[in-house]
C-alpha cells in the first residue's frame, strides 16, 4: 500500500460502479473469440469534489480473484 | 498560360499572352532589376544558391547569409532576395509543361532581368535540382496523418448493471496513425451501417473517378 | 527424412514464438541458419509463406483437433499443395502443443481496455467525532493498479478509495449480479 497517501482525508470515495457481463465474440485477429468478461467502470469522488472514472475489462478468473478480495474485505469488516 | 499570336496587316508578329509573374506584375518584382544592376554575377549566383537550399528545403546556414551581408547593402540584399524568390516561385508553382523554356528566357528579358543573369535563374527551373524542389513542394503541402493499423472487435453484452439481459452486439475500434496517436473507440451498430453505405459510396466515387481521365490532364 | 520433419517442426515453432509469442529474436534469417541452412533463401521464403498461411488459417478460426485434421489433409491433397502428407503429421502435432497458447496471445492482442494489474486493500478504523461521541467506524481502502495493455507496460494508472459497510454492500451486489449471471450463460 503507497504510504504516500498522506492523510485518510484525502483519499477518494467509490461512488458508483457499472458493469457489463459480455462476450468478445470476433476480431481482425481471429474469427471466433468466443473469450467472456467483465468489463467494469468505477467513479471515485475525491475530497475537492473532483469525480475520477476508471474503466478496465476483467477475463473471468481476473473477476474472480477480484471478487473473492472484495468478500474477504466484507468479512473483515464485519468481524471488526 | 496561353499563347495567342496576332498577325497584323503589316506582317508584324505580335504575342498575347499571360506572364508567368501573372495579370500584374508583383512589386518585388518590378523593382528587382533595379538591384540586380547592383550585383556581380558572383554575388548573384551566392544569392540563388540560398535561395536553391531553402526551396529545396534544407537550412541555409548562417555563414552564407552573412557572406553576402558582407558584400552587399542591407537594402540590396533584402530587395534583391525578396525579388528573386517572388519570381522563382511564380515560376516553380506552373506544370513543367505549361512553361516553355524559351518563353521564360523571353519573359525575364521583358521583365528587365540583366541578360547575364537569366541562364542561371533559367537552369533553377528548368535544371536538374528541380525535381528535388518539386518533392519537396509536395511533401511540404499541408499533409494529413495517415492511417497506419485498423483493428476491431466486435462484443456481445450479455448483462449490466443497469439491464440484465442485453445481448447487443458492440463494435470496438482502434486506429493507429503516423503521426503515432492511437483512437480507441466504439461504434454503435447503426452508426457502423452508416459507415459501411458511406465507405461504399466512396469506392463507387473513386471508381468514377479513375475511369474518367481528370486524374490525366495535361496541358 | 525424420531430420526433416524435425527442421519443419522446430520451423512451426519458431514461427509461433515470433509471430504470436513475441519473441524478437525468432526472425526468419535465424530459423533459416538453424534449420535449413541448404535451402535457398527464395524457397525458405516460399515455405514461411506457406506455414504461416496454414498457421494463421487455423488460428484464426480456433479450430480444434478434428477441424485441423481435416484442413490440414484436404490442403495437403491439394494440386499446388502448401503442405507435404509427411509433414501434415508435423503440423498437427505442434497445433496440438500451440493451439491454446497461440489462441491465448490472440486474446491479448484484442483487449485494449485497461487491465487490473494488482488489487491491495487495509482496514482502517476511523475515529469520528460526532456530537462529542466518538465514533469507530472501521474503513476498507482498496487500491487498483491498471496497466493499459496497448502500451506494453508503460502506462500505469492507480486509483485508490474507501468504503464503509454501506458502501461496500452496495459492490458486494453488484459483484453477486455478475456472478448470477455468469452461472446463468454458462450452460
Amino acid at each position: 500500500m503507497e504510504e504516500d497517501v498522506v492523510s485518510l482525508l484525502q483519499i477518494g470515495r467509490l461512488i458508483d460502479v457499472q458493469w457489463t457481463l459480455g462476450v468478445a465474440v470476433s476480431s481482425n485477429t481471429c474469427k471466433n473469440i468466443n473469450s467472456p468478461f467483465v468489463a467494469m467502470a468505477v467513479k471515485v469522488q475525491d475530497s475537492s469534489g473532483k469525480v475520477v472514472s476508471k474503466s478496465f475489462e476483467l477475463s473471468l478468473m481476473e473477476f474472480q480473484s477480484f471478487s473473492r478480495q472484495m468478500k474477504d474485505i466484507a468479512t473483515v469488516l464485519e468481524t471488526m | 498560360m496561353s499563347v495567342v499570336h496576332i498577325v497584323g496587316e503589316g506582317g508584324s508578329l505580335s504575342t498575347e499572352r499571360t506572364s508567368f509573374v501573372g495579370q500584374r506584375i508583383p512589386n518585388e518584382i518590378k523593382v528587382l532589376p533595379k538591384y540586380l544592376k547592383k550585383i556581380d554575377k558572383a554575388t548573384f549566383r551566392k544569392i540563388l544558391q540560398v535561395l536553391v537550399t531553402s526551396f529545396e528545403g534544407r537550412d541555409v546556414s548562417e555563414h552564407s547569409i552573412q557572406e553576402l551581408a558582407d558584400v552587399i547593402t542591407e537594402e540590396t540584399l533584402t530587395y534583391t532576395v525578396s525579388g528573386l524568390h517572388r519570381l522563382l516561385q511564380s515560376a516553380l508553382r506552373l506544370p513543367h509543361t505549361s512553361l516553355k523554356q524559351q518563353d521564360f528566357q523571353d519573359e525575364l528579358h521583358e521583365l528587365s532581368i540583366p541578360q547575364d543573369f537569366i541562364p542561371d535563374i533559367t537552369s533553377v527551373i528548368f535544371g536538374s535540382r528541380r525535381a528535388t524542389i518539386d518533392n519537396n513542394s509536395l511533401e511540404s503541402g499541408p499533409r494529413l496523418p495517415k492511417l497506419d493499423e485498423f483493428k476491431w472487435r466486435v462484443d456481445v453484452a450479455i448483462s449490466t448493471s443497469v439491464l440484465n439481459r442485453v445481448l447487443e452486439p458492440t463494435l470496438l475500434v482502434e486506429m493507429r496513425l503516423s503521426n503515432g496517436k492511437v483512437s480507441n473507440f466504439e461504434i454503435p451498430i447503426s452508426k457502423f451501417h452508416d459507415l459501411r453505405y458511406s465507405v461504399a459510396e466512396i469506392i463507387r466515387e473513386m471508381e468514377h473517378l479513375e475511369q474518367r481521365s481528370i486524374l490525366q490532364i495535361q496541358d | 527424412m525424420a531430420d526433416e520433419n524435425k527442421s519443419y517442426f522446430g520451423l512451426l515453432n519458431g514461427i509461433a514464438r515470433c509471430d504470436y509469442y513475441g519473441d524478437k529474436e525468432m526472425t526468419d534469417d535465424f530459423l533459416k541458419g538453424e534449420l535449413y541452412g541448404d535451402m535457398s533463401p527464395d524457397d525458405f521464403q516460399k515455405l514461411t509463406t506457406r506455414c504461416r498461411g496454414l498457421i494463421k488459417s487455423m488460428a484464426m478460426t480456433n479450430m480444434d483437433m478434428n477441424q485441423s485434421e481435416v484442413f490440414v489433409t484436404s490442403q495437403a491433397k491439394k494440386k499446388d499443395a502448401s503442405i507435404t502428407e509427411t509433414q501434415v503429421k508435423v503440423l498437427l502435432k505442434f497445433w496440438k502443443n500451440h493451439r491454446s497458447k497461440i489462441h491465448e496471445a490472440l486474446l491479448e492482442k484484442c483487449s485494449w481496455n485497461n487491465q487490473l494489474k494488482n488489487t491491495s486493500w487495509r482496514i482502517d478504523v476511523k475515529s469520528q467525532t460526532k456530537t462529542k461521541e466518538q465514533v469507530m467506524e472501521p474503513t476498507a481502502i482498496v487500491e487498483l493498479v491498471f496497466e493499459n495493455r496497448l502500451s506494453m507496460g508503460k502506462e500505469v494508472d492507480v486509483i485508490q478509495f474507501e468504503m464503509n459497510s454501506e458502501s461496500l454492500r452496495k459492490l458486494l451486489k453488484s459483484v453477486h449480479e455478475i456472478e448470477e449471471q455468469i452461472e446463468k450463460n454458462s450452460k
